[in-house]
Order: structure tokens, then C-alpha cells, then sequence
């Protein structure tokens, strides 16, 4: 009989203690599956709410007048497209900014209706970065169309709106938001470009900032400081409000992978290590036995951190699909923005099936080595 | 053959090392039942133990055909243990998520052949055992118990059987059927040493010694050797 079979036999035998071992390991993966699955539709959530929110850091030209800012919304000044790649090719850059998206805005007027005109570049978001672009991506020819304008253009979505004389398609009506936003039109940045006769120029990069900075450390200041060498061409605004929304969002979900994964992590280990333990000296009889029968060290290492392997395997498709149909369940609920999203990771699977064996195997070293340490003596001795 | 010379054994006591074991020699040839006797706690399953190649003594050395066991290696002493020699325990000892017939054959390492598993039948079926062959040990009778941990150590057909209190557990009836076994195994050749604190079921033609305060005595010596 081989050490597998012989490992079976015994967790059928302890089906008590194998099942508290296989439970401490399963709800550890379940756990941690979930979380991730959470964390993975969090981070997708916060990157929604900070789209609605906006970018927090306008960058425009320093000829800027900030009374017209403020009131109109927009720079009346131009800053060259070429600023952003400018920019975004100065060393450490994205250690202030993130998210670097031109943008070309102005106020025009569309039968007769005022109406706001928002040109989006794509976001540069960094060297080697795989962050997806925050804000929309319009093809050109394509446009959104704030919800309150739509509705006095008539338009909807997969219909047509003629500027200047070129036709457009109505990619999507956005959503009632009751900002400015409903009245404006969303176009891609060239498409903009040519329709304000405003070509390779942008109005502003909006861009997101760090939030690696805390108050007192004057994060405006050290930004436009930074910007000051960057673009000197260019000053900042801070929109404060979105910036501590953004920030707060980011730390609390930080906050709870950062708590939740090593604390899931070492319960399961201790869990699974006195479980063991107790296994060990349950059967330190039959580990003399053992010993008696010839078996040297190997085999019986083998007997212990075998079990805790399988186990290990077991509670890690076990966990992972109760993590899984847990997150699937519950998710939408928690995730309303971004649920359409969650799906089971396969990724997750694997990772989980190699690293919970080895989390068994790791905590049940120790008793492991006291079974190959243990004197065949002093448990055979009967007198 | 298996023998002892000027063999010495300490155990750590609350007050200092207290010897079990004072230079004891013997020998056992092939075809020897030796019995040792001695009250609880002289020492018995101490010396079973070191004869066995389990628990290094102190000083002296335990050859069993002319090899030293403890000049050995763990690794090679294991193997010698589990070729040569078969160990039968007062408490039996046996796997409890095993039946009789996977706690027989669990004696040997490795793969089994066929030839092993019609040996071991037959082992069952000679032992009485064949209605329990898969049974767990929690079903069985002491009696049933220990011949199974019999039939274990006979499986591989050891140059020596090491029998601790072996009818230690059992009743009078019982005990009496694994001397009868053990004496079986002598007859074919075997070497047998066991340990006990009684006197029941012991052969007539076992050589007998006592150990009392770390020495072996000689109690009597067989007058009917076959």
C-alpha cells in the first residue's frame, strides 16, 4: 500500500478532523476569492464613480484668466496637443499625474440651443501601465449627447445630428446627471478640433492626481511645482472635492485587501497547522508502528505534509467556487455600477491550487517534523 | 543469530540517568524461543526495543547475524528492521483506518505481488482470521487483534520476532493461541524473544531468563529441544 492510498484511507478514517481542516482551508479560499473578485469590481466601481466624478487636476494654459474659468467651465486660451506628450515624456511625471486626457471644450450654440462641446484625446496613462483610459472613448464621427440636449434635438441613440454641416452618428444619450454635462456634446478630440477650427489644439489636460500625498504635505503646491518644470507653459486647478472623493475611495479599498488577505491567510495557517498538530499526536501510536515496520523519515514526512497537500487541493476548488458563486451572488447587490463584470477568474483557480497546498504543506511543517522527530520508543514502550 | 553484548541502557529521571540496562549479554540462535521476564517497569520493552534496532544503547552493540546493528545508518537499520525482523506489540498496534487483511500486508513496503497477498491469506486463514479479512481492528476481539499483528510480522517471514507482552492483553485462552503461533514460527527456524511479566502460555521448550534491576538472570533452560 503506497503513501496516497494510505493518506486516503486515513481521511476517511478522521473524516471529522480531515472535514475541520478541509472547512479551515475552503473558507479561507472562498474568502479570498471573494475578495479579490470584490476587490477586482471595486477597483472597476471606483474607476466608474471617478469618471462620474471627473478628473480632479485641470491643466490649461498659464495665460488662463481663472474668473473665465471658473464661470464659463473652460479655458478661453489653447495650449498645443503636442503639451500632453510633452508632458507625459518628463521623468517621473506620473508620480504626480495620472491619466493625462487633452480635451478641447467650447460653448457653441446648435439650432438655436446652447449647447457645450467637449473634445476627449486619448488618456496617456503612463509608461507600461495597463490602466484602462478613464472618461469615454469616441471613434470619430461618433458623439454622445448629454440627456437634456438629446431631448430638444430630438435625437437618439443610433440616429444621426448634423454639425457644421457634417453628420454625425448618436453613439449613446447619457444619462440625466443634472450638471452642465446635459447639455453637453462628448465628441472625439480631432472631430472637435475640426469643428472649432481649432486644429492640434486643446483647452485643458485634465488629469488625475497621485493621492499619494497627504494634506500636509501641500499637494496642490508640490503639483504645480511639479508642473512649473514639466509644462511651464501651463498652470493647475485642483478640484479639492473630487480629489478627497477619489482619495477615500482608493484607501478603503486598500485598506480592506491590505487587512483581509494576511489576516485570512494566517487563521488558515494556524488553523491548519493545530489541526495537524492534533492529527500527530492522535496518531503517534501508528507513527512508531511505522518506524517499527521499517519506515524511514521520507515516507512518514510524506504521510503528513501529503494529507496536508490534498487537502490543501481540494479546499482550494472547493473555495474558489464558493468564493466565485458567493461574489456571483452577491455581487450585484454591492456592485450595482459594475456587476455585469464580475465572472469567475480561472487565473484565480490556478494561483489558488498551487499556493493553498502549499499553505497546508507550510503549516503543517512543523508538525510534520515533530512525526519524523518523534523517538518510536516512547510510544511503543509498554511497560 | 541475534546477540547482545555488555548492552547498557540510561534513561533521563528526575533525579539524574537512571540505568535500565547493566551490560547485559546474551544470545538467541535460530530455532530459540527465549522469554524474558520481569515486572513492570525493569526494563523489558527497553531491551525488546534496542534488540530491534529501535532505541540505540548506551554502550554495547546488538548483532543480529554477524552485522553490528547499530553500526548502521537509520536509513540502513530501517531496512534490516523491516527485512529480518518482526515486531508484535501488547498493544497491538495496528493501523485503525486499515482492515486486517491492508494491516497484514502494510508490514511491507512498496507494491504488493500476488504472491505476497495469497501468503498473506493464507496467513488469515491459518490464524483464523479469514472471516475478518476486511474488517477494521475497532471490530475486532483483543485476540483477533493481536493475531493479526501476528500474522503481520510472519507475512515477511523475519529471521527474528520480537514479542512484546504479547498475551499481555488477552485472555488465558487466547494468549495461549499466539504462543502456540509464536512457538509454530520457532519450530520452522525462527528466532523469538519475547518479553513478558507473566508466566502463562509460555512453552515448555522456551529458554527462560529474568531481568531484574538491569540484569539477566537465567531462570531455566529447556529440557525438550526438538
Amino acid at each position: 500500500m503506497n503513501v496516497l492510498q494510505l493518506i486516503g484511507r486515513e481521511l476517511g478514517h478522521r473524516r471529522l478532523q480531515a472535514g475541520l481542516t478541509l472547512l479551515g482551508l475552503t473558507i479561507a479560499v472562498a474568502l479570498l476569492t471573494a475578495v479579490h473578485l470584490a476587490t477586482g469590481a471595486a477597483e472597476r466601481e471606483t474607476r466608474r464613480v471617478m469618471r462620474d466624478l471627473g478628473f480632479n487636476l485641470r491643466i490649461v494654459s498659464r495665460d488662463t484668466d481663472p474668473a473665465f474659468f471658473w464661470r464659463e467651465g473652460h479655458s478661453d486660451r489653447t495650449l498645443p496637443e503636442s503639451a500632453v506628450r510633452t508632458l507625459a515624456a518628463q521623468h517621473g511625471v506620473f508620480i504626480t499625474f495620472n491619466h493625462l486626457t487633452p480635451t478641447l471644450e467650447r460653448r457653441l450654440v446648435i439650432q438655436g440651443r446652447d449647447a457645450l462641446i467637449t473634445g476627449l484625446g486619448a488618456s496617456v496613462i503612463g509608461p507600461g501601465e495597463k490602466k484602462q483610459p478613464m472618461g469615454f472613448v469616441i471613434p470619430n464621427g461618433s458623439l454622445y449627447l448629454g440627456a437634456t440636449l438629446a431631448r430638444v434635438l430630438g435625437a437618439e441613440r443610433g440616429g444621426t445630428v448634423t454639425l457644421s454641416n457634417r453628420t454625425f452618428r448618436v453613439e449613446r444619450v447619457l444619462t440625466e446627471s443634472g450638471t452642465e454635462d446635459d447639455i453637453r456634446i462628448f465628441t472625439s478630440l480631432s472631430d472637435a478640433q475640426s469643428l472649432l477650427q481649432l486644429p492640434g489644439q486643446i483647452s485643458e489636460i485634465k488629469a488625475v492626481d497621485c493621492l499619494c500625498l497627504t494634506p500636509d504635505q501641500d499637494p496642490l503646491g508640490q503639483i504645480r511645482k511639479a508642473l512649473a518644470s514639466a509644462l511651464p507653459e501651463a498652470t493647475v486647478f485642483q478640484v479639492r472635492h473630487l480629489a478627497e472623493a477619489r482619495a477615500r475611495q482608493r484607501r478603503m479599498s486598500e485598506h480592506f485587501t491590505q487587512f483581509a488577505v494576511p489576516l485570512t491567510l494566517g487563521a488558515a495557517a494556524l488553523w491548519t497547522g493545530l489541526l495537524m498538530m492534533l492529527n500527530v499526536r492522535e496518531r503517534r501510536a501508528e507513527i512508531g508502528l511505522w518506524r517499527a515496520l521499517g519506515w524511514g523519515s521520507p515516507p512518514i514526512a510524506a504521510l503528513f505534509l501529503g494529507r496536508a497537500v490534498l487537502l490543501g487541493a481540494a479546499a482550494a476548488i472547493l473555495g474558489w467556487a464558493l468564493g466565485t458563486g458567493a461574489a456571483l451572488h452577491w455581487g450585484p447587490g454591492l456592485f450595482p455600477v459594475t456587476s455585469g463584470a464580475l465572472a469567475p477568474d480561472l487565473g484565480f483557480l490556478r494561483l489558488a491550487l498551487v499556493a493553498t497546498p502549499a499553505l497546508a504543506a507550510a503549516a503543517s511543517f512543523l508538525p510534520a517534523m515533530m512525526a519524523v522527530a518523534q523517538d518510536p520508543a516512547d510510544t511503543l514502550r509498554a511497560d | 543469530m541475534l546477540s547482545c553484548r555488555q548492552l547498557s541502557r540510561d534513561y533521563r529521571g528526575p533525579q539524574g540517568p537512571v540505568r535500565v540496562l547493566r551490560e547485559l549479554s546474551f544470545e538467541a540462535a535460530r530455532g530459540d524461543m527465549v522469554v524474558i521476564r520481569g515486572p513492570s517497569g525493569a526494563g523489558k520493552t527497553t531491551l525488546l526495543l534496542t534488540l530491534g534496532g529501535m532505541l540505540r544503547p548506551n554502550s554495547g552493540s546488538v548483532m543480529l547475524d554477524g552485522q553490528d546493528l547499530y553500526s548502521l545508518s537509520a536509513a540502513d537499520r530501517a531496512r534490516l528492521r523491516n527485512r529480518r525482523i518482526g515486531f508484535v506489540f501488547q498493544l497491538f498496534h495496528l493501523v485503525p483506518y486499515l482492515s486486517v487483511h491492508e494491516n497484514i500486508l502494510a508490514g511491507l513496503p512498496g507494491s504488493v505481488d500476488g504472491t505476497l497477498r495469497r501468503r498473506a491469506s493464507g496467513l488469515l486463514e491459518e490464524l483464523g482470521l479469514a472471516s475478518r479479512e476486511n474488517h477494521r481492528p475497532a471490530a475486532l476481539s483483543a485476540g483477533e487483534r493481536q493475531r493479526t499483528a501476528l500474522a503481520r510480522a510472519l507475512l515477511k517471514e523475519p529471521s527474528v520476532m520480537l514479542a512484546d507482552e504479547p498475551a499481555g492483553n488477552l485472555d488465558p485462552a487466547n494468549g495461549a493461541v499466539v504462543f502456540q503461533h509464536l512457538e509454530d514460527y520457532r519450530r520452522k527456524g525462527g528466532t523469538v524473544i519475547v518479553v513478558t511479566h507473566g508466566t502463562e502460555s509460555i512453552p515448555a521448550t522456551a529458554r527462560r531468563l529474568r531481568l531484574e534491576n538491569g540484569v539477566l538472570l537465567e531462570e531455566s533452560v529447556s529440557a525438550q529441544r526438538p
